[in-house]
């Protein structure tokens, strides 16, 4: 008789390497936020966004 | 199976999000709130006069070449947020300009592939690297600070959504203009023919924002899932897939942007959109 069993992955399957790579991007990706947040860049986009962007417009 | 029969209602809305202040096309000025400290997913000039939220390449620019950071921590780790969570189902759900594409795709002309243009894909990488991190970081003025390269020599889209209306809208504007807006123009008008005639050019080529979220689309959390069992390989999804993917082979390629097409394409539901962190479970089949 023929079944499906689950097969857990190895610890170098590459699956297994995949789901912590996305926990880990996740962890940085916060890291960096709240770093960049300290270090005052939002209010570089902010003024960046609240100021007409001559650049983007065309004007230069 | 997939359902991909309402992503228009999701690129509607993360339009209409994205750009909420409609009436400022009219009166010739851009919303100036606290909310442009933060970004949207999307290609979306912060000189559209309806944006909300900053664009998060002309963001990521702005801090780059600023004088008072080198490194864009806060844009970066935005970027990789929305990359690790949702990969290019940006471009395919949420960017205005995609979308803008896709509706002129649908003009009824002869359409053509670029699936032999394959290795033009990766000009986008190119233009991410020197045009948005490398040359803003570089090349300074007297006082530290640098030009948002991509934003005013590339970018079609501040021309479409901040540039024209706001010519049309302000007299002064209008008399400021020159040789930039009509290069820009050019480029627009460029982008514009080929999206006519090609499925969307400028995600496929030159978008940077795509280029970057297509680098986390193989550890995403939003990511498609082929059910080995019922996959017969014989490539109905790849003759479906207008971003030229071998979704059997690579479901989660760079270049996918998780439209649907495929998965609503395959005779054996042998694909599927996930949104999990949880490995995918692999069985092997027992003799008992």
């Amino acid at each position: 008789m023929r079944a499906e069993t689950a097969v857990e992955p190895p610890p170098w399957c590459p699956w297994a390497d995949m789901r912590k790579a996305t926990i880990c991007c996740l962890a940085a990706a916060l890291l960096l936020i709240g770093l960049g947040l300290w270090r005052g860049e939002a209010d570089v986009v902010l003024h960046k966004g609240i100021n007409l962007c001559l650049e983007c417009v065309g004007i230069g | 199976m997939g359902n991909n029969r309402h992503r228009w209602k999701i690129q509607l809305g993360a339009t209409l999000a994205s750009n909420p202040f409609l009436m400022n096309f009219l009166h010739g000025k851009i919303f100036r709130g606290g909310l442009k400290a933060a970004c949207v997913p999307g290609l979306n000039c912060y000189s559209c006069p309806a944006a909300a939220a900053s664009c998060p390449i002309g963001a990521l620019q702005a801090v780059i070449g600023s004088s008072r950071f080198q490194a864009a921590y806060y844009v970066a780790g935005f970027l990789i947020l929305a990359g690790v969570l949702l990969g290019r189902a940006v471009c395919g759900f949420l960017c205005p300009f995609g979308w803008f594409q896709e509706l002129l795709h649908k003009l009824p002309t002869r359409k053509f592939s670029t699936r032999r243009l394959h290795i033009l894909t990766w000009l986008k990488y190119g233009v991410l690297a020197l045009f948005v991190i490398v040359l803003p970081m570089t090349i300074v003025n007297e006082v530290g600070m640098g030009d948002p390269f991509f934003c005013k020599y590339l970018c079609p889209a501040g021309i479409l959504e901040g540039g024209i209306p706001l010519a049309f809208a302000d007299a002064s504007i209008r008399a400021s203009l020159g040789g930039l807006f009509t290069w820009k123009s050019c480029i627009l008008l460029g982008v514009v023919t080929l999206a006519v005639f090609c499925y969307r050019p400028f995600c496929k080529w030159i978008c940077p924002l795509g280029a970057l979220y297509g680098l986390f689309n193989r550890v995403s959390v939003c990511r498609l899932e082929i059910d080995a069992v019922k996959c017969t390989a014989c490539g109905a999804c790849s003759q479906a897939c207008r971003m030229d993917v071998e979704v059997f082979r690579t479901p989660n390629h760079s270049e996918c942007i998780r439209c649907g097409d495929c998965a609503a394409a395959c005779p054996h539901g042998a694909i599927t959109r996930t949104f999990s962190l949880k490995t995918a479970q692999k069985t092997k089949e027992t003799i008992t």
